[in-house]
């Protein structure tokens, strides 16, 4: 019943965007992209790893397939899981070699690297230089087909996600994030659980990175900026950790995006500065009194 | 069941362990008493895999362990319950003893099976109090009642009363009694021999990395 409910007010959520206009058809595509990247960063945190690199993830896999995609289809095609399977090995990778706190560093470090190296990638075609700061072009689906793709995928990935989280393997998860060694102790395979969810999570993002790019029909270095980065943490910050309500809060930082970059560009980036300087203490007031308002709800 | 042969560990150059060489039999009980700082936990935690050795070997109904990974060594019965416990912070008392168990059993077997564990020892009060919010005695069960969930042949107690006021460790040792009485394997490191002598069957003293039977 609960999932029914949730799943509805998302459809809500859809269809009021789908009958308000084309432009807002278009926005619920955005909304529904940036929910996905924020459920891809909530598994990892379940894990006990706060990934400040998800612009990575989520850029990465696009990027590389369409580069492909200036060569040929079929290279772009093959390009695009290849990149997200050694994204999350990647990942995967930081959080062997690394602790916690390391690890947050670690992933901000390396999306940073492809923000700044990934303007001075060129490649010849056809005698013509692409990419740099520029971008490449890549397919482009028009923005209905994006509405229809994004709901679909939004309500599967939900579903799905919400099942894992709440089996077994979920439960595997939770205590990896609450204390890997206490878990090896009794008997949980820790590498096992963080390289499925690392990777799981690299799918999701890659993909919303693949809707993202599929969107617009061009991608740049701009995927890899840091409020990529930031978004999945200030939303899941917002909703205290719940799926459901970290879909809803992506929602609301897409609306609440536009409308303050409308008012003064990069009005957005002074919110979300202040979300992370006082993020203790909305941490601690969302997750004390929200979890006590959820309950009772 | 349980051979440790010539296991020998150090730390930076230090000597912790020296050629420790230790047997528990099926149903036996062990107590390894030493001042702090002996060596008892890294002993455990060798035996348990989570400590790798600088030589010798473990060995469990004559499988090796001796170079397995900590879950690897859970599986072969060998489980090891920390001295400042370690709760799963996230989880209430019930899911903390059914998620070991959610390896064989999917969740709601599991949260029943753990259900009954609880019931077997009078402590289903307990089972819907959030991990973080129990007291240190609490706390001290939930660890010791995980590492039973797994099923084990051998469980590697690392100070179980330590910080234990009589109260707590009353509760506590007529838990591990019922245990024993069901076979239950054990080796219970202390450094107040006292508190166990009505446990264990034998005893050995662990002092300057070496480990000596006592008669």
């Amino acid at each position: 019943m609960k999932r029914i409910a949730e799943i509805s007010v998302i459809l809500l959520v859809a269809l009021t965007s789908y009958f308000a206009g084309s432009f807002y058809r278009w926005l619920f595509g955005i909304m529904a992209i940036y929910a996905i990247i924020t459920i891809s960063w909530n598994l990892m945190k379940t894990i006990g790893r706060l990934s400040m690199g998800h612009a990575l993830l989520f850029g990465l896999p696009a990027y590389i397939s369409a580069m492909g995609y200036q060569y040929s289809v079929e290279a772009s095609i093959y390009l695009f899981p290849i990149t997200i399977i050694l994204s999350g090995i990647l990942f995967f990778v930081f959080s062997k070699i690394t602790g916690k706190t390391a690890f947050v560093f670690l992933t901000f470090i390396a999306s940073i690297m492809l923000w700044i190296l990934t303007p001075k990638i060129v490649i010849e075609k056809d005698g013509i230089l692409v990419g740099g700061e520029v971008g490449f072009n890549f397919f482009n689906v028009h923005f209905h087909g994006i509405f229809i793709l994004s709901v679909i995928s939004l309500i599967v990935i939900y579903l799905f996600t919400a099942e894992i989280t709440s089996s077994r393997f979920g439960y595997f998860m939770k205590a990896v994030g609450d204390d890997e060694t206490a878990s090896k102790a009794v008997g949980i395979n820790v590498d096992r659980v963080k390289l499925i969810t690392i990777m799981y999570s690299s799918v999701l993002a890659g993909f919303a990175g693949l809707l993202y790019a599929l969107d617009f029909g061009h991608i740049s270095y701009e995927v890899f900026s840091v409020e990529t980065s930031i978004f999945p943490f200030v939303a899941s910050l917002l909703s205290g950790g719940n799926l459901f309500l970290s879909v809803l809060s992506s929602f609301f930082l897409v609306l609440l995006k536009r409308s303050l970059n409308s008012v003064y560009p990069g009005l957005m980036d002074v919110f979300y500065a202040l979300v992370l300087v006082f993020s203790p203490k909305i941490g601690g007031f969302v997750y004390v009194k929200g979890k006590k308002f959820i309950k009772k709800l | 069941m349980l051979k440790v042969k010539n296991l020998s560990k150090s730390f930076n150059g230090l000597m912790i362990l020296k050629n420790i060489n230790l047997e528990v039999k099926v149903g036996e009980v062990i107590g390894i008493y030493g001042p702090n700082g002996s060596g008892k936990s890294t002993l455990l935690k060798c035996i348990a895999g989570l400590e790798k050795p600088d030589c010798g070997k473990i060995i469990l109904m004559e499988r090796n362990l001796t170079d397995l990974k900590p879950w690897e060594v859970v599986d072969a019965g060998v489980v090891y319950a920390f001295q400042i416990p370690r709760p799963f912070r996230s989880m209430s008392f019930l899911e903390n003893v059914a998620t070991p168990l959610m390896k064989s059993y999917n969740r709601d077997k599991a949260l029943k099976l753990a259900w009954d564990i609880l019931s077997k020892f009078e402590l289903e009060d307990l089972a819907n109090r959030k991990a973080e919010k129990l007291s240190q005695g609490e706390t001290k069960l939930l660890e010791i009642l995980r590492a039973y969930a797994t099923n084990p042949h051998i469980m590697l107690l690392d100070e179980p009363f330590a910080s234990l006021d009589m109260e707590n460790a009353l509760r506590l040792k007529s838990k591990l009694k019922m245990m024993k009485e069901e076979g239950q394997s054990m080796i219970i490191t202390t450094h107040r021999k006292k508190i166990i002598s009505d446990l264990a069957e034998r005893f050995y003293k662990l002092e300057g990395g070496v480990l000596i039977a006592e008669s």
